[in-house]
């Protein structure tokens, strides 16, 4: 067998395993989230089908694979059927980038499906494909609820995407390379990057929150306003891939943050202590961050409202945008004028800005919780009436 | 701080993943009923004259509880006692008793309009079925003595086991329920 | 050499059905094609982070603008009827056959891209950092001056659709003309509400 052709079954065994891994999550995720949501508002949640409910993901997709595949007349019957294909193949192929161990960890395999240069960016440019799944599948409906979910969805993912984006420059700036497998060992030299970018953290968190549309972004499928968004015309395999894509996107989102700020593949090195060489277990120390982001996904869902349209477009854009930007500038003149002085400083600085953030967060709060527009005092200069003479 | 308030609420949701669900797993469990609790009719007794004997019927077949009844749920038809073997201590004794479940509201009027306390509403609500005829309850299906509703005690001949009625009553049943027992 | 000429038979189906669709949403959805494997183009001669950030910005920003756009005005059924445009036919032939020249003109002035693959190895892959350099030392005053030039174009739009503000006399209509005023006196210095 030559070498190209044994490097690409590989990497292909290496797909598919992950997708595997990847679905398998998702089911099983379903059901954690609605136990711990239960249990997190006193209930029980499902425990019927099989023991504490175990078999319920099973029952789930006999349900949803058998489910009749309701097709609507004003539907773009081509578009209608891609868009939930492409949300969940732009999902899953976000993941393969992750590298959960260090190179040819894996059975003197490299433990990622594909290695670009590129990394993160890469990374982003996938998830923001991404979008395109939900925003055909609320126009190709042919109905309105969808198209409103649609529109919203995609001008929220633009606006959020740019916090995003701008958030871990910081970071890239300190590390300077996009790989992931520099990122993490840069990490494993310095320490975690939550230190030294808290700041930027915190924003990646919110604006990846928004990215995943998760509660409290949850707009596009806000089902008090819109039914369930872009998914109300869709039933049976279709919806059930949109559903795979929102939490293989969940999935993806945890993966990045632990890598990108949480020592990725590495576990922390003060364990070393008690178990030597347990930082350098590859998979598991991945696995466990993003156990620890997911479960913070459906801790938030507990317990958050949903913010309105309004605020959420006025929270992107006057409060995330600029932080991300200005903690972006703070990095660079860091970096610029007092790399001398090591890296505390600068997490430090980051710090002191994020719990002034927190501080000031009643102040910061009318930016975008309040409806902009010339106010509409009495004492006013007189406007002429709308509608003429 | 806002922030606080939001890390306060986290906590909250978090505190509560650690406490027992308030969830009653209803037909494993028992559900708590409130005495005064209005399930299906109890057409009751009066107490044994003698040990061992059944005592007599406290309705009388007057029919006020039909006519008091908005749901034109309850159908009576009276017959005359037999002197020597009075099924009720008046004149007439109902021959047949039925009530409707489908169409009872469970308003309790029946039960104020009896002027002997005979038809008395008892906690028992587990009577879904498959056909409208066994949702019509007859004496059979309603004199003290008689545990469950139709459909269990079908199941209960199926399998052989005692009827077990899903639900308890911590208080015990009303003293206008008399002679029924209720699992506390 | 494979994935050249599939990404850019690619890139050409994509820009055809751009054109020919009926429906706008399906053209813009075909746009996408032509930008991603342009993008796939780049990333095939290894400079990955102009692929990933063609992606991003093109694919996943503007396109993605593009699509709200036509949803929201609703606009994705094709306008039948005389053009806006006078001469628009002769115009766009024009504008075809000019552009053809060019194209030809490239076409036969090419040249052996052998340097071009010698300076290759200064892209270093083409990473972030090759391309910051390149940008902000070389060419920073184009980069600048493209900056400004975006700048403009915001500034543009902002103005373009920024509501009228009320004149201390309040004699503007809705879209912030000055209304004429018929007699000097109806110009009431105390402002008072024109009914």
């Amino acid at each position: 067998m030559p070498d190209w052709l044994a490097a690409l079954l590989i990497t292909l065994l290496k797909g598919v395993l992950v997708a595997l891994a990847l679905l398998t999550t998702f089911a099983y995720m379903t059901l954690i989230e609605r136990r711990l949501l239960a249990r997190m508002q006193i209930r029980h949640g499902p425990n019927r089908v099989g023991p504490g409910g175990l078999l319920q993901p099973l029952a789930d997709a006999v349900k949803s694979i058998f489910k009749e595949d309701l097709r609507v007349t004003m539907a773009d019957k081509l578009v209608y059927t891609m868009a939930p294909i492409v949300a969940i193949g732009m999902a899953l192929t976000a993941f393969g980038g992750i590298p959960a161990g260090p190179p040819g960890s894996l059975f003197g395999e490299d433990p990622w499906v594909y290695n670009l240069d590129a990394g993160i960016l890469a990374l982003l440019a996938l998830t923001s494909m991404g979008v395109y799944g939900i925003f055909l599948g609320g126009w190709a409906s042919g109905s309105k609820y969808p198209i409103l979910g649609g529109l919203r969805s995609s001008a929220q993912m633009i606006s959020y995407e740019l916090g995003m984006g701008l958030s871990i420059l910081g970071l890239l700036m300190l590390v300077g390379s996009t790989a992931f497998v520099n990122i993490v060992e840069w990490q494993a030299q310095s320490g975690w990057m939550l230190l030294f970018q808290s700041l930027g953290f915190a924003l990646f968190l919110v604006s990846s929150f928004a990215e995943v549309n998760r509660t409290p972004f949850d707009l596009p499928e806000a089902e008090q306003e819109l039914v369930a968004g872009y998914l109300t015309e869709y039933s049976a395999i279709k919806w059930a891939l949109f559903q795979m894509a929102e939490y293989v996107n969940m999935i993806t989102a945890s993966a990045i943050m632990a890598t990108l700020f949480f020592g990725g593949y590495r576990g922390p090195v003060f364990l070393e202590g008690l178990i030597p060489g347990i930082s350098g277990w590859p998979i598991i120390w991945l696995v466990v961050k993003i156990a620890f982001f997911l479960f913070l996904f459906i801790w938030v869902r507990a317990t958050l409202p949903r913010f309105r349209y309004d605020q959420l477009m006025r929270f992107g854009w006057k409060l995330l945008l600029p932080l991300a930007l200005a903690n972006t500038m703070m990095t660079a003149a860091y970096l610029a004028f007092a790399r001398g002085l090591g890296l505390w400083p600068l997490a430090l600085l980051s710090l002191l800005g994020l719990l002034a953030l927190f501080a000031m967060s009643d102040r910061v709060r009318v930016l975008w919780n309040r409806p902009t527009g010339r106010p509409h005092t009495d004492d006013a200069l007189p406007t002429r009436p709308l509608g003429g003479d | 701080m806002s922030v606080l308030d939001i890390a306060k609420g986290m906590g909250i949701t978090l505190s509560k993943l650690f406490q027992k669900p308030v969830t009653v797993s209803y037909p494993e469990e028992r559900a708590t009923l409130q005495p005064r609790f209005r399930g299906r009719h109890v057409l009751t007794r009066h107490p044994a004259q003698r040990p061992g004997e059944l005592g007599l019927e406290k309705c009388i077949g007057c029919s006020l509880c039909a006519a008091a009844c908005p749901a034109y749920a309850i159908y009576v038809e009276a017959a005359e006692n037999d002197p020597q073997h009075p099924t009720s201590p008046g004149e007439r004794y109902a021959k047949v008793y039925e009530i409707n479940m489908l169409r009872c509201i469970f308003c309790g009027l029946c039960e104020e309009a009896c002027p002997t306390g005979a038809v008395v509403l008892g906690n028992e609500f587990e009577m879904a079925d498959f056909r409208y005829r066994d949702l019509v309850y007859g004496k059979e299906d309603m004199l003290v003595g008689v545990d469950g509703s139709l459909p269990q005690r079908r199941e209960a001949a199926r399998s052989g086991k005692p009827v077990r009625v899903g639900f308890k009553v911590p208080e015990g049943a009303r003293p206008e329920l008399e002679g029924v027992e209720y699992p506390t | 050499m494979i994935a050249f000429m599939l990404l850019g038979a690619l890139a050409l189906v994509g820009a055809v059905i751009t054109i020919t669709a009926r429906n706008a949403v399906h053209a813009a959805l075909g746009l996408v094609g032509t930008l991603l494997s342009v993008a796939g183009l780049f990333a095939s001669l290894s400079a990955s982070f102009l692929a990933a950030i063609q992606v991003i910005v093109y694919a996943g920003a503007i396109l993605v603008l593009f699509l709200f756009v036509i949803m929201l005005l609703n606009a994705n059924q094709p306008i039948t009827g005389r053009d806006p445009v006078p001469f628009v036919r002769e115009l766009a032939g024009i504008g075809g056959v000019i552009l053809a020249g060019a194209l030809a003109i490239i076409a036969f002035s090419y040249r052996d891209p052998r340097p071009l693959a010698e300076g290759a190895g200064a892209l270093r892959g083409g990473t972030a950092v090759a391309v910051g350099e390149t940008l902000l030392t070389r060419f920073l005053l184009p980069f600048e001056a493209v900056s400004i030039l975006l700048l403009v174009a915001i500034v543009g739009s902002v103005a373009l659709v920024k509501r009228p503000v009320p004149q201390p006399d309040g004699l503007t209509d809705a879209e912030g003309v000055a209304l004429p005023t018929e007699s000097p006196e109806r110009t009431a210095p105390e402002g008072g509400v024109r009914a």
